[in-house]
Formats: C-alpha cells, sequence, structure tokens
C-alpha cells in the first residue's frame, strides 16, 4: 500500500491537518478546565455531546443553522458552566489542601456529573445515532477535495486557539489567568480572585466544549452515550501538548491528525488508533511534561 | 396551614400510586399473566443499534400482544409483563443481567440482548437454564457449530459468509450483463462483523474472478475516513464495497461524496439499511447497495411499519427490525401452539413448525431462518432486496447515479 506520489503525499497532509484542526477544537475547553482550573473535567465529552445534540435539535426540527445555534448556545454554556463550578465544583476547591486532592476529588465529581448530562440526553432524544447534513459541500483545497463543515472546524480551532493565545498572553486577564495556572497560592498573594477566576475560566471551557459540540456535529454521526470518545481524545491532546498550554495542544493536536493520516495512507488505515498512542508514548518518554509543558 | 395540605395531598397520591404498583404483583401470584424479560444496551456504545434495531420491536410486541388481550395459553389469554434491565454495553453486565432474570425475577419468556458479541456472551447461561432464545442480531459464521450445541437458539438472519457471497453473486451478474469490469475496491471495519463479511469476501471474489485492487481495515472509532477512500480511488475501480458498521457507513459514504468517488456499484452493509441513512443523504442515497433489504409491499408489513412509527415516531430497520418482530410472533405462535410455558415443548415447535409473520412464511433449518434478504439497494426512497431472487425481489438500478451536491 505505498503510494508515493507527490498527489497523495499532498492529499494526506490536507486531510491530516483538518482532522487535527478537529481534535485541536475538540480539547481547546479541557486545556482550560485541567489546565487553568484544575478540574480534571470527566463530563467534559459529555457536555461536548450536548452542544451537538442541541444543534442536531435545533437543525432537524426548526430549520436553525448551526452557525446560528452556536451564537445561542455561548451564554448559555457559560451559564451551565458557571453554575456547575458553583454548585458542584466550588466545595471540593474549598476543602482541597493541595492539587493532587482537587484532581481526585474533581474527578469523582465530574464523573457523577458525566452520568447526569448523559441521563439527561438519553431521556430527551434517546440513545439512537443522531446525524444531519450541513455545509456537506466539497471545496477544492490544492487538488484536494475536503468538506466545508470539516474545513470550518479547522478554521474556528485555528482562529480560537490563537484569540485564547492572545487573551493569554497580551491581556490583564490572560496574566492572571496563567498566575492561577501555575501557583494558585501564589495568585491568591498577589490579589487575584482565584475562585471567582477559576469559576470563570470553567465556564469558558464549557462553553468551547458545547462549540465544539456544534461544529462536529456537522460531519460526525453522534449518539448521547459516545461522550468518552471525546473526553479520551481531548484528554490525550492536553496532556501531549502540555497541561494549561493552549498554544502546545493545538500543535499537539495537529500532529496527532497528521500522523493518523499519513499512516492511513501510507502504512494501513487499521493501525491509525496505534499510530495514535505510539506518537503520545513517544512524546510523553522524551517530554515528561508534554511539548511545551514545565516540568513540575 | 396549606403547605401541610398539600402535603398531606401528596402522600394520599403517593399512597394510591403504591397500591397501583403493587397490583401486577397480586395478579401475578395468581398467574394471570406472563413475564416477559431483557437485558439490553440502553447506554453505551451498543445502545444506538439496539435502540433502533431490537428494542422498539420487544416494546411494540408487548404492547400488540397486550392490545389484543395477550397469549393464549391452554385456553386463558395472558398479557405481558415486562421487566427490563440495561447491560451498558458490558458482557459481564448482560450475563449477570441475565442471571438475575432467570434466578430472582423468575420470567416465562427471555429475550437476547442486541448484538453477535452480547448474545455469545449470554448464550451459554439462557441454554442452561433452557429458554428459547430468539435472536435477531446475532449474525457469525460460527453460527451453524454453535446452534448445533445451543439448539435452543434460533438466528432471525444468517452466517456473515451468507450475506458477502450474496453481494459477490450480484456482482457476477452484473459483469456477465456486460455491465462492470473485474475490477473492486473493499474495505473494512476491524471489528467482528466487518472481518468476518471481508474475510468471506476476500475468498469469493478472486474464486469468482475478480480482482481486488485495495482492501484497507480501519477502526471503529474512526473519524475522518476520506484516507480509506482516496486509497479505493486510485484503484479506479467499477465496484467498491465497505463491510462497514453504523457509525461509519454514514462516514464512509459521505466520504465518498466529498471526494466524488463515483464507483458504478457502491455498497455499505449495516447501517445502510437505517431510516438514518435516508436522513442524511436524501437522494443520495438512491442506487446505494447495503446488506439486508426488505419487501414492504404486503398489508401485514405496511400495518408493521404504521404501528412501528407510531410507537416510536420512527421507521423501523430496513434488515433486522421487521425479522426481529417476526422472531417474537414466532414464540407467540409456538407457545400458543403447545399450550403452555413449557419451554422444551415450546423450543421443539419453534424448531419443526412453519409459522406465518408480518414478513412472511418463517421455518428454520438448523435453527437458522430459511431465506430473508441478503443485499438490498436504495431505490425511490425505500431499501428493497434485490438478492437473493424470491417473490417480492426489485430488480437491480445500474449504475449508482452520481453524488450530487448536497
Amino acid at each position: 500500500m505505498n503510494h508515493a506520489s507527490p498527489l497523495a503525499l499532498l492529499d494526506a497532509l490536507i486531510s491530516g491537518l483538518v482532522l487535527g484542526g478537529m481534535y485541536a477544537l475538540v480539547a481547546l475547553g479541557l486545556n482550560l478546565q485541567y489546565g487553568v482550573a484544575r478540574i480534571l473535567n470527566l463530563a467534559y465529552g459529555e457536555i461536548l455531546v450536548a452542544g451537538a445534540v442541541l444543534a442536531w435539535a435545533a437543525y432537524t426540527t426548526h430549520g436553525v443553522a448551526p452557525p446560528f445555534a452556536l451564537i445561542a448556545l455561548v451564554p448559555l454554556a457559560a451559564l451551565i458552566g458557571l453554575a456547575i463550578y458553583r454548585v458542584v465544583l466550588t466545595p471540593l476547591v474549598k476543602r482541597a489542601r493541595t492539587r493532587a486532592a482537587l484532581e481526585t476529588d474533581s474527578l469523582l465529581a465530574t464523573f457523577g456529573l458525566l452520568f447526569v448530562v448523559q441521563g439527561v440526553m438519553l431521556v430527551a432524544v434517546g440513545g439512537g445515532y443522531l446525524t444531519y447534513s450541513y455545509l456537506a459541500i466539497p471545496v477544492d483545497l490544492l487538488g484536494s477535495r475536503v468538506a466545508a463543515n470539516r474545513l470550518l472546524a479547522l478554521g474556528f480551532a485555528l482562529a480560537l486557539g490563537a484569540a485564547l493565545y492572545l487573551l493569554l498572553a497580551r491581556t490583564r486577564v490572560g496574566t492572571a489567568i496563567r498566575g492561577l495556572a501555575v501557583d494558585p497560592t501564589a495568585a491568591l498573594l498577589v490579589g487575584i480572585d482565584v475562585r471567582k477566576l477559576a469559576g470563570w475560566t470553567f465556564a469558558i471551557g464549557t462553553v468551547l466544549a458545547a462549540l465544539a459540540g456544534v461544529l462536529v456535529s456537522m460531519f460526525l454521526t453522534i449518539s448521547a452515550t459516545m461522550g468518552v470518545v471525546f473526553t479520551m481524545k481531548a484528554l490525550i491532546v492536553v496532556i501531549m501538548g502540555g497541561v494549561g498550554n493552549l498554544a502546545g495542544g493545538v500543535v499537539a493536536a495537529l500532529l496527532l491528525g497528521l500522523a493518523e493520516s499519513l499512516v492511513a495512507t501510507f502504512v494501513d488505515p487499521a493501525l491509525t488508533l496505534a499510530a495514535n498512542y505510539a506518537l503520545f508514548v513517544a512524546v510523553l518518554l522524551v517530554r515528561p511534561a508534554g511539548l511545551f509543558g514545565r516540568s513540575a | 396551614m396549606n403547605v401541610q395540605k398539600n402535603r398531606r395531598r401528596v402522600v394520599k397520591a403517593l399512597g394510591a400510586a403504591g397500591a397501583v404498583v403493587a397490583a401486577p404483583a397480586v395478579v401475578r401470584a395468581q398467574s394471570s399473566s406472563i413475564k416477559v424479560g431483557w437485558a439490553i444496551s440502553k447506554t453505551g456504545p451498543f445502545a444506538p443499534g439496539a435502540g433502533i434495531t431490537q428494542l422498539p420491536n420487544y416494546l411494540l410486541w408487548v404492547k400488540d400482544v397486550n392490545d389484543a388481550g395477550g397469549i393464549s395459553v391452554g385456553g386463558k389469554k395472558l398479557k405481558l409483563e415486562v421487566v427490563e434491565y440495561d447491560d451498558r454495553s458490558q458482557s459481564e453486565e448482560a450475563v449477570r443481567a441475565v442471571e438475575r432474570l432467570i434466578t430472582q425475577d423468575n420470567v416465562d419468556i427471555l429475550l437476547p440482548p442486541w448484538g453477535t458479541g452480547m448474545n455469545l456472551a449470554v448464550a451459554p447461561t439462557i441454554n442452561k437454564a433452557g429458554y428459547p432464545m430468539m435472536a435477531p442480531t446475532f449474525v457469525s459464521d460460527r453460527l451453524p457449530e454453535l446452534l448445533k450445541r445451543w439448539n435452543n437458539i434460533f438466528g432471525m438472519l444468517n452466517t456473515a459468509s451468507t450475506y458477502a457471497e450474496a453481494v459477490v453473486a450480484t456482482l457476477k451478474d452484473l459483469r456477465s450483463a456486460g455491465k462492470i469490469n473485474d475490477v473492486v475496491a473493499i474495505a473494512h471495519v476491524t471489528d467482528q462483523f466487518g472481518l468476518e463479511l471481508s474475510g468471506a469476501a476476500r475468498k469469493a471474489l478472486p474464486a469468482a474472478g475478480f480482482k481486488i485492487v485495495s482492501d484497507p481495515g480501519y477502526p471503529i472509532s474512526s473519524q475522518d475516513l476520506s484516507p480509506v477512500i482516496t486509497e479505493a480511488q486510485r484503484g479506479n475501480p467499477d465496484t467498491f464495497l465497505a463491510f462497514s458498521y453504523p457509525p461509519d457507513t454514514i462516514g464512509i459514504t459521505e466520504a465518498a461524496r466529498i471526494k466524488g468517488f463515483n464507483p458504478k456499484v457502491f455498497y455499505t452493509a449495516v447501517g445502510t439499511a437505517f431510516p438514518l441513512f435516508k436522513g442524511k443523504f436524501g437522494a443520495n442515497a438512491e442506487g446505494v447497495l447495503g446488506i439486508g433489504g426488505w419487501n414492504p409491499d404486503s398489508d401485514a408489513m405496511r400495518a408493521y411499519i404504521k404501528r412501528h412509527v407510531e410507537l416510536t415516531k420512527n421507521e423501523p430497520d430496513r434488515w433486522a427490525s421487521s425479522c426481529a418482530y417476526a422472531g417474537l410472533q414466532v414464540l407467540q405462535q409456538a407457545i400458543e401452539k403447545v399450550g403452555s410455558l413449557d419451554k422444551a415443548a415450546t423450543i421443539k415447535a419453534i424448531a419443526s413448525g412453519t409459522f406465518n409473520t408480518i414478513i412472511g412464511a418463517v421455518r428454520f433449518a438448523d435453527n437458522i431462518r430459511v431465506g430473508g434478504w441478503y443485499v438490498g439497494q436504495w431505490q425511490d426512497g425505500d431499501f428493497l432486496g434485490i438478492y437473493p431472487s424470491q417473490p417480492g425481489a426489485k430488480p437491480i438500478r445500474f449504475p449508482k447515479p452520481a453524488w450530487k451536491a448536497a
């Protein structure tokens, strides 16, 4: 299965970048929640699927195009994210003495949350496959045909990744958030309202998850119980890129997408999953804190 | 004061509800009902498949039987009472739930879970307990050998090879009519059924003089199948066969449409028959071949489809759904014929009898249903059986029209 033509290579590179863009998009929110707010949110995939389910429902029942659903969903997801942080997670944050303790506690709490969100979706739409067609138009990109909806997802991933990077690197709030990520206690000492900031960061993560859900629902067949697929993918991307490093996450996601697509094209599609994990393990062997992570 | 009153009212209502809930238990003691139990995937990765093909038909059958007054057992009509567990798509959980249904709930009728793997997992337990097991989604090449050992199990579908060889036979007909050349690209999902189907095709295709130009497998959770399509495209085949599972059936068809891959014959496997496929692709579904198919041209089928839509708000899957329902009709008729809930006698009656169901006459040879549809094609918005040639078979439409812009 060796097709070493330049055209095949170009094809593989483009579809790898598009796939990687989707992974980046899926992982952005978790990076904020885990890397900054320090909540390892196991219900992350479920929130993402909830966004996808809402987009599906809006499109199939009322003909609302996903970009418009997106606009309505942003404030809704922010409110839900804030509410989750206040009600479910704040008590854990209050009593946690160390970062490790918070991680364990939040792991258990969000594991429960996972079933709550999933249960609500099962009652609302059932456990069946949900899919629709929007912007499923072939676009010619340097002689390779790509679906417009996948390109849109890539565009969003790059734009959001860049925006978040600028927010973190160039603004006062961003500096505070970074301070929070590095050392919450020290952040508190220099006058940062840690709990409030962490709550908002968690909420932004929730918005990003819902947003990613809306975008991937345009080209993936989803079901109410598939959240764990996204949680796993996001976790790999976040850890590989360096926890809390958004640019690192995007780079890691693109690498994973490229590895998958190159292996599928030049080796064997059956090995894509193996290639993904092999790359993940290889990176962690060389750089235990991830590509751009600071070693703890 | 007001609050107190309200609280009292709530307590009263709860008491009344309790009485209602308790009622079936009392009725049950007088044995004027039949207890039906099943464990099926209501959550986890198998939930969508179970929720499309199998569970709706269990519920519809229970409703139909109870609406008609029940099953006649020894001159008395007994209504059905349901015990249901979620196996969470885990085989250990399914086995535990089935054991519970047998030993604690003492069900009279036991219905199987969804999917080949799950059926394999619970088969020994159900066999030991001696229940007849009507399996609508149990497809494997080991079926004949297994059902010899577990002769309480009745397969409503067929072996994987039967389905794969049927596609190859369809291709042979097209080639002898001079319509296609002998270049075929195949692909498969690396999961039990995909492996068995492609394994059988890999033998049958060269034996029939076809040349396989590409043959990749891909993992079940693949989120982009365009590399698979690109690889098939390079061989410029007249025929493309994907031995796929539901999410990737949609994914691979979408990738082919986006990449403008237009072979004369385009086949996908499990999921092609789902209403979802038509919902996603609309007019682009036209001409796509797939596993299964049905013949809806009978009063019984039309009435079944209508009832299914009324109960579930969804059309049935056009392959295994009606077979699942028919299997339950067989079970009911066998019990009525025997005149008791005697399990061994019911199994014997099923094995030797011919039954009148929504899909026509059903009988079994070595515990596998004789006949059925192996290849179907989307024609004018319906997924109709085209192979084997039998009454009701539609002629194949050729070639598949090129994909249109969405």
